[in-house]
C-alpha cells in the first residue's frame, strides 16, 4: 500500500476531469465513475487501517526539502470516514441528483472535494495542507450552491466569504510559522518549535489557526454559515459537509497542528474546551427551534461538533492525570466517528423524505412511518443515536467525554454535556413526532418508500449506528487507539521527519 | 446458557419473530409473544425459590482503572418483582390478542411488548448501575414507540413522556457518573454511599427523581395523564400502571434503602414523606373532576405512587413493607382498572364518563371485576388495597410525632378515592343506559380471562395477606433494614389487623344487609317511585344523572384562589413541563434574533472572535 497512497489524491482529482471529458460522449458515465473511483478508494482506505504508520516522500526529494506524507493512526481514520461516507453519499447521489440537472458536473466537483479532503489528511507538509483545504473548500462553495436558487446563491455566497476569511487567516499562520521557523515541513516544524517554544508570535499563529480551522469546524462564534450552507446543498452533500468535511478540514487540522506541532498546552487547551462548551449549548438551543429539517440538523452539526472539540481540548491539558486526558481525547474522536455515522444517516434520510415529500418543513409532514418504513426507521435509529440513548453508538461515546469531564474535575462542563445531550433528545424527539408519527396529511396518501438506491446507504449506516454501539464493549478499538496515541506522541510525529 | 442471561435474550430474540409477520396475520403474532411471555413466567418461576445468583463478565475497563461489568444479580427483592413482571406480561399478551383484533396496527406491536418485558428484567436483575440505566432508557424508547401506535394525538402525548423520562434519565446517567468517578464501582450490591455532603445529596436526588418519575409522583407525573387517552389500554395497564410502579419503586427501595441508608427522621426522608403526600393529596383531587374514564384512573396512577414514596421514604420497617405491598397490589389492581377501561371502550368505543352508563347488566364480568378492583384500590376491605394502606398507617404511628399529619393525608387521601370510583361506578355501570348502548355485549373471552384473574388476586391478597407478605416483601426488606424476618412477620401481620376473621365479619354484614333489603322487597316495605319534581311526575327514563358532576363543588365552590390554581392545574400550567418549555422557547428566541441572516454581522463575529483569541493567546501565554 505504501507505494499506492498519493493515490488518495491522485484518482479522484484525476476523475473529476475525465468524468468531464467521458460525459460528453455518455451521460450515463459519470454515475459509473464516480460509483469505481469512491469504491476503490474506500476500499483502499479499509485497507490502510492494517498498515503500520510510514512516511512517503514525494518525488524522492528528502524531508524537509521535499513534500511529506504522512500514514499513521489519525490519518487512516478519517480516510476511511471521508472515502466509506463518499461511497454511500454516491450511491444515493445516482438516484437523488436526477432531480438536478448537469448530474456530470456534480460529480466532478464531489471528485475534487474528496481529493482535497484526502490530501489535507494524508499530507505532511503545511503549504500542501492549504492547497488541499482550498481545493475541498471551493469545491463545497460551488456544491452548496447547485440548485442555483435565490437560497442557494445566498448561502453560497455567505460560505465563501466567511471561507475567504478562515482561509487568509489560515495562510496568515503559515506565513507567520515560516517567518520564525523557515520550514513548512509539519515535522520540522514541530521539532524547530520545541527550541522556540510559546512565544507570542506562536500564540498569534495558534489564534489565527483556532479561528480560521475553527470556522472550517464551525465552532461558535465562527459557527454562522454552517445553518444556511448545509440545508442548501443537495441531501448527499449536506451529509457529506456535515459528516465529513467540517471535521476533516477543521477538527482534523486542528488536532494535528495543536497536538503534533504546537504541542500540549494548558491555556489553548481551556480556549478549545470554552469553545466546545458553547457549541454545544448555542448548536442545540437554536437547533429546537427549527421547523426546517435540514436546517435543524445542521445546528446540531454545531453542537455536536462541540463534544468532539470538548473532547479534544481535554486531551489537550497537560496538568490534569494523562491517563483522563487520553480518555477525553479518545471520547472525542469516538464521537468524531459516530458523528460522521449518524448525521450523514439523518442528512440522506432528510434527501429521502424529501425526494418523496417534495418538503423540508416538519411541520407539514406527519405519519410517514405508515408510507415510509425504511426511511423511517433508519431516521429513527439515527435520531436515537444522536441523543445519545443507548445502545446506540452516540450514548458510549457521549458516556466516555462526560466521564472524562468529571474525572478531570470539571464540574461545569460535564453537567453542561449531559443537559446538552437531553436538549438533542428533545428536539429530536420533536422531528421523530414531526415527521414519522401523528397524522398523515392527505396530500401525501400516494407517497411511497424511497427507491432502493437511496434507502441501501441507510440501511448500512443505521446498521453501523447500531452494530458500533451494541459491539463498543467487546471490539477493541484498536482504531481509535491508533489514532489517539498518534495525537498524544509528540516525539513519533517529529521523528518522520528522520524517516520515521 | 446462564438462566439469568435467558432471561433477557429469551425475550428480546422472541421480539424478532413478530417482525416478519404481517399486519394482517397479527393473531399469529400475538401467539408468539404469549408463548414467549408464558416460558418466561415458567422460568421466573422456577428460579424464584433457588435462591440467590449471580452472573458478571468484565466488558472493558475504561480509562484504565474504572471496570464496567455486565452482571446481574438474583436475590429475594428482584426475583418477586421479575416474577410479577413476567406475570403482568402474559396477562397484557393474553388481553391484547382480544383487543387488537380489528384493529389497524401491525404486529410489531408485540415486538415491542416482549422487548419491553426484556428490558424490565433487564433493569431488574442488573447489578451495575450503568447496565440498569441502559436497560432503563430502553424502557423509554419502547414505551415511546408504543405510545406512538395510539389513537388521534397520540405523537403530543408521546412527545411529552419521552421528553420527561429522557430528562430524568439523563439526571440518573450524570448521577451514575459521578458516582463511579467517587467511588471506582458501579456494582450495586456494594456500593454504600453516605447521602451527606454536595455530591451525595445531588447523586441522591437525582437518582430519586429518576425513580419517582418512573413510578409516576409528583411532580414528575404529567406525562401520565396526558398519554392516558391516546394511548392503547394494554400499554397503559403494562407500562404505567404496572411494569413502571414495579421498577420505579424497586429502585426507590434500592437507592433509599441499599445504597443511600436513608434513615427515620433524616431530612432527605422527610422530603420523600412529603412527595408521598404531597402526591396522593393532589392528585387524588385531580383525579375526582374528571370526565374521562382512562383520564380518571391515570391520575388515580399517580395519587398511589404517593403510598409507596411514603412508606418507603419514611424508612420505618412496617411501612417499608407497606409501601412494597402497595406497589404490588397497586400494579394488581390498577392493571385490572385499565383493562375493565380497555373492555368498556373495547365495546362502546367511547370512555366519556358522561355519555356511559347503566352497562352493569351487558357486562356483568367487566362490572365485577372492575368493582372488586376499584374498592381495593379505595382501600376497602377485605380486599388488597386495604392491608398495604393499613400497614403504612401503621408504620406512620411508629414513627416521628410530625408523621401524625402524613397519617392523616393518607387517610383522607384514600377517602377521596374511594369518593372518585364511587362516582365511576355510577357513570359506568349504574345509572341510566343511553339508547345507543343496548346493543353493547360483554367483552371476548381473551379480555376476560385476566380481568377476572386479577380481581381473584385482589382478593386473594387481601384476605390472605399473610402469603404474599411472607412469601415476597417480608423477606426483601428484612435484610436491608436490620430487623429480622420473624420480628417483622409478628409486627406487620399479627398486629392490629387479622384480615381472615374480619373478612367473616364483614362478610357476615353483607349478608344480614342483604336479608333486610330482601325482606324489605318481597313485603313491599320498599316501593320504587318515579321521580317528582316541582308537582310533575317524571318518567324515570329521562331522570339519567352521569356522575360526572359528583364533586364539581372541589373546583368551583371553594375559595376563588383554590379553583384557579385548580383550574391551572388541570390545563396544564403547573406542569413542569410546560413551565421549562416556555422558559426555553424565550431563551432560543433571544438566540435567534441574534442570527439575522445578514453577512456583515457574522464577519464581524468571526473578526471579534478572532481578536479576543489574539489578546489571550498573545498576552496570557
Amino acid at each position: 500500500m505504501q507505494t499506492y497512497y498519493p493515490l488518495f489524491t491522485a484518482i479522484p482529482l484525476a476523475a473529476a476531469f475525465l468524468n468531464l471529458l467521458l460525459s460528453k460522449i455518455s451521460m450515463k458515465v459519470s454515475d459509473y465513475i464516480a460509483f469505481l473511483v469512491t469504491g476503490i478508494l474506500a476500499v483502499m482506505a479499509v485497507r490502510m487501517l492494517f498498515e503500520a504508520p510510514f512516511i512517503y516522500a514525494v518525488g524522492n526529494w528528502r524531508p524537509p526539502l521535499g513534500i511529506l506524507l504522512v500514514s499513521d493512526g489519525l490519518s487512516s481514520l478519517m480516510l476511511v470516514i471521508i472515502n466509506v461516507i463518499g461511497l454511500l453519499a454516491v450511491i444515493f447521489s445516482m438516484k437523488y441528483m436526477t432531480t438536478y440537472t448537469a448530474k456530470p458536473k456534480y460529480y466532478s466537483l464531489f471528485m475534487l472535494m474528496i481529493a482535497g479532503m484526502n490530501g489535507v489528511v494524508i499530507t505532511g507538509d503545511m503549504f500542501n495542507l492549504y492547497v488541499f483545504l482550498e481545493i475541498a473548500s471551493i469545491a463545497s462553495y460551488a456544491l452548496v450552491g447547485f440548485g442555483t436558487g435565490k437560497r442557494e446563491l445566498e448561502a453560497s455566497f455567505k460560505y465563501l466569504v466567511l471561507g475567504g476569511v478562515a482561509s487568509t487567516a489560515i495562510l496568515f499562520g503559515i506565513a507567520f510559522l515560516y517567518s520564525i521557523t523557515g520550514t513548512l515541513n509539519m515535522p520540522d516544524l514541530a521539532q524547530q518549535l520545541e527550541t522556540i517554544g510559546m512565544t507570542r508570535t506562536v500564540g498569534f499563529v495558534v489564534a489565527l489557526f483556532i479561528m480560521g480551522f475553527g470556522l472550517k469546524a464551525s465552532a461558535v462564534p465562527f459557527h454562522a454559515w454552517l445553518p444556511d450552507a448545509h440545508p442548501s446543498a443537495p441531501a448527499p452533500i449536506s451529509a457529506m459537509l456535515s459528516g465529513v468535511l467540517i471535521k476533516a478540514l477543521g477538527i482534523y487540522t486542528i488536532m494535528r497542528i495543536m497536538f503534533n506541532i504546537i504541542g500540549q498546552n494548558e491555556l489553548i487547551s481551556a480556549i478549545i474546551m470554552f469553545l466546545g462548551a458553547l457549541s454545544m449549548v448555542v448548536g442545540v438551543l437554536l437547533a429546537v427551534g427549527q421547523s426546517d429539517f435540514k436546517r435543524m440538523l445542521a445546528y446540531h452539526s454545531i453542537s455536536q461538533m462541540g463534544y468532539v472539540t470538548i473532547g479534544v481540548g481535554l486531551g489537550l491539558n497537560p496538568k490534569i492525570d494523562p491517563a483522563v486526558a487520553a480518555l477525553g481525547l479518545f471520547g472525542g474522536l469516538f464521537h468524531l466517528v459516530n458523528h460522521a455515522v449518524f448525521k450523514s444517516c439523518l442528512f440522506l434520510c432528510s434527501g429521502a423524505f424529501e425526494y418523496r415529500t417534495g418538503t423540508r418543513e416538519k411541520h407539514e409532514m406527519g405519519g410517514l412511518v405508515r408510507k415510509m418504513p425504511v426511511t423511517s426507521t433508519t431516521c429513527s435509529i439515527a435520531s436515537l443515536s444522536i441523543s445519545g440513548v443507548p445502545p446506540f453508538n452516540g450514548f458510549w461515546s457521549k458516556l466516555i467525554i462526560i466521564l472524562a469531564l468529571i474525572k478531570a474535575g470539571y464540574w461545569i462542563y460535564g453537567p453542561i454535556a449531559v443537559l446538552v445531550a437531553f436538549i438533542t433528545l428533545i428536539s429530536f424527539i420533536r422531528l421523530q413526532t414531526g415527521v414519522m408519527f401523528g397524522k398523515l396529511p392527505e396530500k401525501f396518501s400516494g407517497v411511497k418508500e424511497a427507491p432502493f438506491a437511496m434507502t441501501l446507504p441507510l440501511i448500512l449506516l443505521a446498521i453501523l449506528c447500531l452494530g458500533i454501539g451494541i459491539a463498543y464493549p467487546w471490539i477493541d478499538y484498536g482504531l481509535l487507539q491508533a489514532a489517539r496515541d498518534a495525537l498524544l506522541d509528540k516525539m513519533a510525529y517529529m521523528n518522520y521527519l528522520i524517516g520515521g | 446458557m446462564n438462566e439469568l442471561l435467558f432471561l433477557i435474550l429469551m425475550p428480546a430474540v422472541a421480539g424478532l419473530v413478530p417482525l416478519f409477520i404481517p399486519r394482517k396475520g397479527k393473531i399469529v403474532a400475538g401467539i408468539v409473544a404469549l408463548a414467549a411471555s408464558v416460558w418466561m413466567l415458567v422460568n421466573a418461576v422456577r428460579i424464584f425459590g433457588a435462591g440467590a445468583k449471580e452472573y458478571s463478565v468484565r466488558l472493558f475497563t475504561i480509562g484504565g482503572e474504572l471496570p464496567f461489568d455486565f452482571s446481574l444479580r438474583l436475590y429475594q427483592f428482584n426475583a418477586f418483582i421479575l416474577l410479577f413482571i413476567a406475570l403482568f406480561g402474559v396477562l397484557v399478551i393474553f388481553y391484547s390478542i382480544g383487543y387488537m383484533r380489528g384493529k389497524d396496527r401491525s404486529s410489531i406491536y408485540y415486538s415491542f411488548i416482549l422487548w419491553t418485558l426484556s428490558a424490565a428484567a433487564g433493569a431488574v436483575l442488573a447489578n451495575n448501575l450503568l447496565i440498569l440505566l441502559m436497560f432503563w432508557e430502553v424502557l423509554t424508547v419502547i414505551l415511546f414507540f408504543l405510545v406512538n401506535m395510539g389513537d388521534e394525538g397520540h405523537e403530543i402525548a408521546a412527545g411529552k413522556t419521552f421528553t420527561m423520562l429522557g430528562f430524568t434519565d439523563a439526571g440518573m446517567l450524570l448521577a451514575i457518573v459521578i458516582i463511579w468517578v467517587t467511588c471506582g464501582t458501579l456494582e450495586i450490591s456494594s456500593l454504600k454511599i453516605a447521602a451527606t455532603g454536595f455530591t451525595g445529596v445531588l447523586t441522591f436526588l437525582l437518582l430519586f427523581i429518576g425513580a419517582i418519575a418512573k413510578a409516576g409522583a409528583m411532580p414528575f407525573h404529567s406525562w401520565i395523564p396526558a398519554m392516558a387517552e391516546p394511548t392503547p389500554v394494554p400499554v397503559i395497564a403494562f407500562l404505567p400502571a404496572s411494569l413502571d410502579k414495579l421498577l420505579g419503586i424497586y429502585l426507590l427501595a434500592r437507592i433509599s434503602l441499599d445504597i443511600f441508608s436513608i434513615r427515620t427522621g433524616s431530612g432527605l426522608s422527610l422530603m420523600m414523606m412529603i412527595v408521598g403526600a404531597g402526591t396522593i393529596i393532589f392528585a387524588v383531587l385531580m383525579a375526582l373532576v374528571q370526565h374521562n374514564l382512562k383520564k380518571l384512573l391515570s391520575f388515580h396512577a399517580v395519587s398511589q405512587v404517593g403510598y409507596m414514596v411514603l412508606g418507603v421514604g419514611s424508612g420505618i420497617p412496617v411501612a417499608i413493607v407497606g409501601g412494597l405491598f402497595h406497589m404490588l397490589n397497586n400494579a394488581i389492581y390498577k392493571c385490572g382498572l385499565f383493562l375493565g377501561a380497555g373492555a368498556v371502550e373495547f365495546r362502546t368505543g367511547t370512555t366519556d364518563l358522561e355519555e356511559l352508563g347503566g352497562l352493569a347488566k351487558l357486562m356483568p364480568v367487566t362490572f365485577v371485576t372492575m368493582a372488586i378492583t376499584a374498592f381495593s384500590i379505595s382501600g376497602v376491605p377485605p380486599f388488597n388495597g386495604f392491608v398495604s394502606k393499613w400497614l403504612i398507617y401503621q408504620g406512620m404511628l411508629e414513627g416521628p410525632g410530625y408523621n401524625v399529619i402524613f397519617l392523616v393525608v393518607a387517610v383522607f387521601g384514600s377517602a377521596l378515592t374511594l369518593a372518585s370510583f364511587v362516582k365511576v361506578l355510577h357513570s359506568v355501570f349504574l345509572g341510566r343506559r343511553q339508547e345507543k348502548f343496548a346493543g353493547v355485549r360483554e367483552a371476548g373471552f381473551a379480555m376476560q380471562v385476566p380481568m377476572i384473574f386479577l380481581a381473584i388476586l385482589c382478593i386473594v391478597f387481601g384476605v390472605y395477606a399473610r402469603l404474599p407478605l411472607e412469601k415476597f416483601i417480608i423477606p426483601s426488606v428484612a435484610g436491608t433494614t436490620g430487623v429480622s424476618v420473624e420480628q417483622m412477620a409478628v409486627s406487620t401481620t399479627s398486629g392490629y389487623w387479622n384480615p381472615v376473621i374480619a373478612t367473616v365479619l364483614l362478610f357476615a354484614g353483607l349478608v344480614v344487609g342483604l336479608i333486610i333489603y330482601a325482606f324489605g322487597k318481597t313485603k313491599h316495605v320498599r316501593i320504587d317511585e318515579n321521580v317528582w319534581v316541582g308537582g310533575n311526575i317524571m318518567d324515570n327514563e329521562e331522570m339519567r344523572i352521569p356522575g360526572t358532576h359528583f364533586y364539581k363543588t372541589v373546583t368551583d365552590d371553594l375559595h376563588p384562589a383554590w379553583s384557579a390554581l385548580f383550574r391551572d392545574g388541570q390545563e396544564g400550567a403547573l406542569d413542569i413541563y410546560n413551565i421549562w418549555g416556555r422558559i426555553g422557547f424565550n431563551v432560543v428566541q433571544v438566540l435567534r434574533s441574534l442570527h439575522n441572516g445578514i453577512l456583515s454581522t457574522y464577519l464581524s463575529w468571526a473578526i471579534i472572535g478572532l481578536g479576543v483569541l489574539t489578546f489571550v493567546l498573545m498576552f496570557a501565554l
